[in-house]
């Protein structure tokens, strides 16, 4: 059994504790970042920063969801606000071509709010860490090309 | 009670509005604008000629504008429009504003992120 439990009911149906929380977040990364690719064709820094955010998130949180002994809660709102933080000095120092732009701070924290929502209320196991990490780092990694591209 | 993911969702809900406002704003349309275009000036982003940001110059005043508004604007000319007015005068005549692809877009897809985090 995972260090989180189980849930499900019935022997068919048992799933890993944070399984559901890791698909959620899989999901909604890939729905949202589709979105911004067919509404804003070649603005392809809106989706660029959402998934950086996004992944950043996760990588965040992939230490506390594989260790946690209970349901993330605060703690995932802290990681997002934390990524927001950064989000402001980077889009102010690093990232400020033109200006610092709202658009692009937008995008970049509603990213990390919503990895922040996928995985509260979650934990997970050591495996599940893991997998969130090599997520997250794929998504700034893919959010970094696709912003540039 | 508010609870971590009540809070999330606000933050989520400020920062689709957000996304909205500044789009909106980049229009011209929500703004009063009353002054002489002092410059012009383009400044690049990542991808020049798609990211462009156009900073129209009134005095000491910038306004960012969307590329297809600010394409119509001179250096040098008087402009004049009221806040939340669509039609800005120029000495060469009205110019029509609209909201931008950009907004539209944003329009689409805010409130599915918000309903997406609320289901």
């Amino acid at each position: 059994m995972a260090p989180g439990g189980e849930t499900g009911r019935g022997a068919g149906r048992v799933k890993p504790a944070g399984k559901r929380e890791v698909g959620r977040a899989a999901a909604i990364a890939a729905a949202v970042t589709l979105g911004y690719a067919l509404l804003f064709g070649r603005r392809t820094d809106y989706a660029g920063h959402y998934m950086a955010g996004f992944g950043a998130t996760l990588v965040l949180l992939a230490v506390p969801f594989a260790f946690a002994k209970k349901p993330l809660g605060w703690t995932a709102v802290a990681a997002a606000i934390a990524l927001i933080a950064f989000g402001i000095y980077t889009e102010a120092t690093w990232f400020q071509l033109a200006i610092f732009d709202p658009v692009d701070f937008c995008n970049q924290s509603l990213g990390a709010c919503m990895a922040g929502l996928c995985l509260a209320g979650g934990m997970g196991s050591e495996e599940l860490g893991i997998e969130l990490g090599f997520w997250g780092l794929l998504l700034i990694t893919g959010g970094f090309a696709y912003a540039y591209s | 009670m508010l609870t971590p993911k009540k809070f999330l969702q606000f933050l989520i809900v400020g920062l689709a509005l957000g996304n909205l406002y500044t789009t909106l704003h980049r229009s011209g349309i929500p703004l009063g604008l009353d002054g002489v275009i002092t410059r012009i000036e383009i400044r690049h982003e990542k991808h020049p000629g798609v990211d462009d940001v156009p900073l129209i110059w009134l005095g000491n005043r910038a306004v960012h504008l969307d590329p297809e508004a600010a394409r119509e604007l001179r250096p040098g000319e008087k402009i004049f429009k009221r806040p939340m007015e669509s039609s800005l005068q120029t000495p060469r005549g009205p110019v029509r504003l609209h909201p931008s692809r950009d907004f539209k877009g944003m329009a689409v897809l805010m409130p599915l992120i918000v309903l997406l985090s609320v289901l």
